[in-house]
């Protein structure tokens, strides 16, 4: 599996200055992610693990310590590592095809080499007959498997999925998590999900990387041996389940709610 | 689902009209109404065919529609550089936006004084006038338009390592296009009522308000009444014309 990489994180920490303030965010993430492995992180909201995948795909910068994608430090974005975020993100303006040949636009192949690209990619999240269908005329969970598919068009060494089903009913749901195992299996990709489903995160992760919020730490790293495509009525992913939520049940103390972090002005302004 | 209901004819629109009209034609024809005020509608009709087949019809057109459209694409081609320079540019936002909402509120018309000192009388005053009626809805809709894209696409874009270019093509003018759109179609309308006041308040000129202002002079008022029909029918052409254009570009949005 030469297409696929190894993630390295060494050291990692991230802090906000909210107004004047210190706000660490991520403190002290190592963790190694083998090539063409399905890691779940998991934790309560406020632990960071979106802020971990922002990180990971580029679109945060100034942080502690180190990310190595194949060996070489991960500096940006880069069409190496896809994304897909929790709103599907769809130019509504583009049909689904348009869509997902948005993420070709600066990829070195021929039109014709894309345009396959696009029809297999459609194929493999079972949305033939829409590729001339616009945002507006999907549902919730037909827009995820395009972004999916956006995501995954470029043929990246590794897909980062940031909470891809929270938004969407619990059956779709559970449809979207065994197409994406199947997906998984069928391109031998290394895929980074984060989520706060601990059944998700137990159905569909080699290991469960679970966070603990202020500062976000990597508590423990459980891992699931169970053989894929998994089941999630198998006795062995509950107990593991189980075992993860003990987890949680401690950890709830109640405080009051943080200062939310508000993105800084720059953010909005445009990068260029 | 997608179809626009408003652009379906109906003919129970053509109701009043045709009543107006009637009424029209029963007051002046019995005698009801004084004919030297209230031209009968075959006098009208007389003073249209005759405008067409003089040519004076189409000699108007071209003249008012020439100046028109030149007024329009200088005022809608400043209003966009500088609403998209005031949204990508938060220091130029600030410097400029609030004196320019500040001279917003001078009524168009007060502005003719000061251009007829700067620019004469002639086509160039007509056009600079022409072009600021074009000028401020296409700014404000444009503006309003691009920053309204969202972050959340920004992001894509840098996900995918798009370059300036193509930011601009791919995402800026796509999603701020409807807006953009509408201040294209307002600005249509704008100048061509712009167009009417230019050649009303400047020096008189071959144009579409010819048959008005002569019509007056004379006191003829079956030409005054043509010259509103002509004017009021290419208002309602541009409009129409601009709908369909905006409609056809922004099929993607979901229905009205």
């Amino acid at each position: 599996m030469s297409s696929t990489s190894t993630l390295s994180l060494q050291g990692l920490r991230k802090t906000y200055h909210v107004e004047g303030q210190a706000l660490p965010v991520l403190d002290d993430i190592n963790l190694d992610i083998a090539p063409g492995e399905f890691v779940s992180i998991v934790g309560s909201s406020g632990c960071g693990k979106s802020t971990l995948l922002r990180l990971l795909i580029g679109l945060e910068s100034s942080f502690d310590g180190r990310i190595l994608l194949d060996g070489q430090p991960v500096a940006g974005t880069g069409l190496e590592r896809g994304i897909v975020f929790q709103d599907h993100r769809l130019f509504p303006w583009l049909s689904v095809e348009q869509n997902i040949g948005l993420a070709l636009e600066n990829s070195p192949h021929s039109p014709r080499e894309k345009a396959a690209a696009i029809a297999e990619h459609i194929a493999l999240v079972g949305l033939e007959g829409f590729e001339t269908a616009y945002p507006h005329q999907l549902s919730g969970g037909m827009s995820q498997r395009v972004a999916i598919a956006r995501g995954l068009v470029n043929r990246p060494r590794i897909l980062l999925l940031d909470e891809p089903f929270g938004a969407l009913d619990a059956l779709t749901r559970a449809n979207l998590q065994q197409e994406l195992q199947r997906i998984w299996q069928q391109e031998k990709i290394t895929m980074v999900i984060v989520t706060h489903d601990v059944d998700e995160a137990v159905l569909l992760g080699d290991r469960v990387v679970v966070m603990e919020p202020r500062p976000g730490r990597i508590k423990r790293i459980v891992p699931v041996a169970v053989p894929h495509p998994r089941s999630r009525s198998d006795a062995r992913l509950a107990r593991i389940r189980d075992d993860i939520l003990r987890d949680f049940a401690q950890a709830e103390v109640p405080r009051l709610a943080e200062h939310p972090v508000e993105p800084r002005f720059e953010d909005y302004a445009f990068a260029w | 689902m997608s179809h626009d209901t408003s652009s379906r004819f109906d003919p129970r629109g053509l109701a009043l009209p045709g009543l107006v009209l009637a009424l029209w034609w029963g007051a002046t024809a019995s005698g009801f109404a004084d004919t030297r005020i209230v031209a009968p509608p075959a006098e009208v009709l007389a003073t249209a065919l005759r405008e067409i087949s003089s040519g004076e019809l189409f000699e108007g057109l071209l003249a008012s529609l020439g100046r028109d459209l030149a007024g329009f694409a200088l005022g809608s081609t400043a209003g966009l550089l500088l609403g998209a320079l005031l949204a990508v540019s938060g220091l130029a936002d600030r410097l400029v936006s609030p004196s320019l909402h500040a001279l917003k509120q001078v009524a168009l018309f007060a502005w003719i004084p000061l251009i007829s000192v700067w620019l004469g009388q002639d086509e160039a005053a007509r056009v600079l006038f022409i072009g600021l009626a074009a000028f401020y809805p296409v700014l404000f809709n444009s503006h309003e338009g691009i920053r309204s894209v969202t972050r959340e696409l920004a992001e894509v874009t840098r996900v995918f390592r798009f370059n300036t270019r193509q930011r601009i093509t791919r995402l800026i003018l796509p999603a701020a296009a409807p807006q953009i759109f509408a201040g294209l179609h307002l600005a249509l309308i704008y100048s061509w009522l712009a167009t009417i006041g230019a050649e009303y308040f400047f020096k008189a000129t071959p144009g579409v308000s010819t048959p008005l202002l002569d019509g007056r002079a004379d006191f003829d008022m079956a030409k005054v009444l043509y010259g509103m029909v002509v004017v009021g029918l290419v208002g309602a052409a541009l409009n129409a014309i601009a709908s369909r254009l905006e409609q056809r570009s922004l099929k993607w949005r979901r229905s009205r």
